[in-house]
C-alpha cells in the first residue's frame, strides 16, 4: 500500500538534518538500511542545492517535500520558490577530472544521479519542482519478516 | 551540527586529523581549513580519522578530493581511515575508492605510508 509523508519548512541549513531524519524515519519500516542511507544523502544534496543555488546566499524561502513510498519504490517531490534550478542541466565531471582540477563542487549532483533511477524537473508558476525516483534495492528486517 | 578536527602526530611524520561530527555544507570549511593548514605547515602525509563522523555530504567529500592533487604533487597524500558503514557505502557508491586509499584502522593507514 502506498504511503505519503510530507514536510514543509524554510530552506535553511539548520533545517537540513531535520528533513533528512524525518524522511529516514518514515522509510525505516519498509526500506533497508542501504536505501535509507542513499535517500537521506539525496535529500541532503537537494536541500543544500536549493539553499545555495535556487535561493542563493543571504536569501531563503519555503521548501516543501512530499515522499510517496510503495513496496517497490520511493518517489520524492521537492518544491521551492527560488530561481530556476535544474539538477539535470549539470553534467557531473569524472572523478579523475575532479582531482586533476581540484574541483570540490558538483559532487552532490553526481551523487543524486547515481542514487536515483529517474530524476524529473519542471518549472511551474515561479516554482522549481524536482522529482526523484528510486526503486527499492533493500528491505527492512521487519518487512523481510526477520 | 558541529564539527571538530583535532590534529595529532604519529611516528614517521604522519599527521592524523581526527574528525568528529557531521560534515556537510555548513561544516565542511572546518575540514578544508584543517587540511589546508597541515599542507601549509608541510605536513603533507595525512590520515583522516573518520571514526567520529556518521555523515559526510558531497561538500565534505569535495573538501578531501580538492586537496589530493596539491598534496600528491609535493610528495604527500591523504588517506582515510575508520569510516562508519554508512559513510563507506557512499564512498564506494561515488567510486572514491579509485581515488583515495581507505583503511579499516588509523594504524593501518599510517603504516601504509612507510
Amino acid at each position: 500500500m502506498d504511503k505519503i509523508f510530507s514536510l514543509a519548512t524554510t530552506a535553511d541549513a539548520r533545517n537540513v538534518a531535520v528533513i533528512r531524519n524525518f524522511f529516514a524515519e518514515a522509510l525505516r519500516n519498509v526500506f533497508g538500511e542501504e536505501d535509507i542511507i542513499y535517500i537521506e544523502m539525496c535529500l541532503n544534496e537537494m536541500c543544500e542545492n536549493i539553499i545555495r543555488h535556487a535561493y542563493g546566499e543571504g536569501h531563503s524561502g519555503p521548501i516543501s517535500i512530499r515522499m510517496k513510498t510503495s513496496r517497490e519504490r520511493v518517489e520524492i517531490s521537492v518544491i521551492d520558490r527560488g530561481k530556476p534550478f535544474n539538477v539535470l542541466d549539470f553534467e557531473p565531471p569524472d572523478n579523475r577530472v575532479l582531482v586533476e582540477q581540484g574541483i570540490k563542487g558538483k559532487l552532490g549532483i553526481k551523487m543524486m544521479r547515481k542514487i536515483c533511477d529517474k530524476i524529473l524537473y519542471k518549472r511551474l508558476k515561479g516554482k522549481n519542482k524536482t522529482v526523484f525516483i528510486r526503486k527499492r534495492h533493500s528491505c527492512s528486517p521487519a518487512a523481510a519478516g526477520v | 551540527m558541529s564539527l571538530t578536527v583535532t590534529e595529532k602526530q604519529s611516528a614517521g611524520g604522519v599527521t592524523i586529523l581526527e574528525v568528529k561530527g557531521f560534515i556537510d555544507t555548513s561544516t565542511s570549511a572546518g575540514l578544508e581549513d584543517a587540511i589546508k593548514k597541515a599542507h601549509e605547515e608541510k605536513k603533507i602525509r595525512i590520515v583522516l580519522d573518520l571514526s567520529g563522523s556518521e555523515f559526510i555530504s558531497s561538500a565534505g567529500w569535495g573538501a578531501m578530493v580538492a586537496y589530493l592533487k596539491k598534496l600528491r604533487s609535493t610528495g604527500g597524500d591523504l588517506k582515510i581511515a575508520a569510516m562508519a558503514e554508512k559513510v563507506e557505502k557512499v564512498f564506494k557508491l561515488m567510486e572514491f575508492d579509485s581515488l583515495i586509499d581507505a583503511f579499516k584502522t588509523v594504524e593501518e593507514a599510517v603504516k601504509n605510508y612507510k
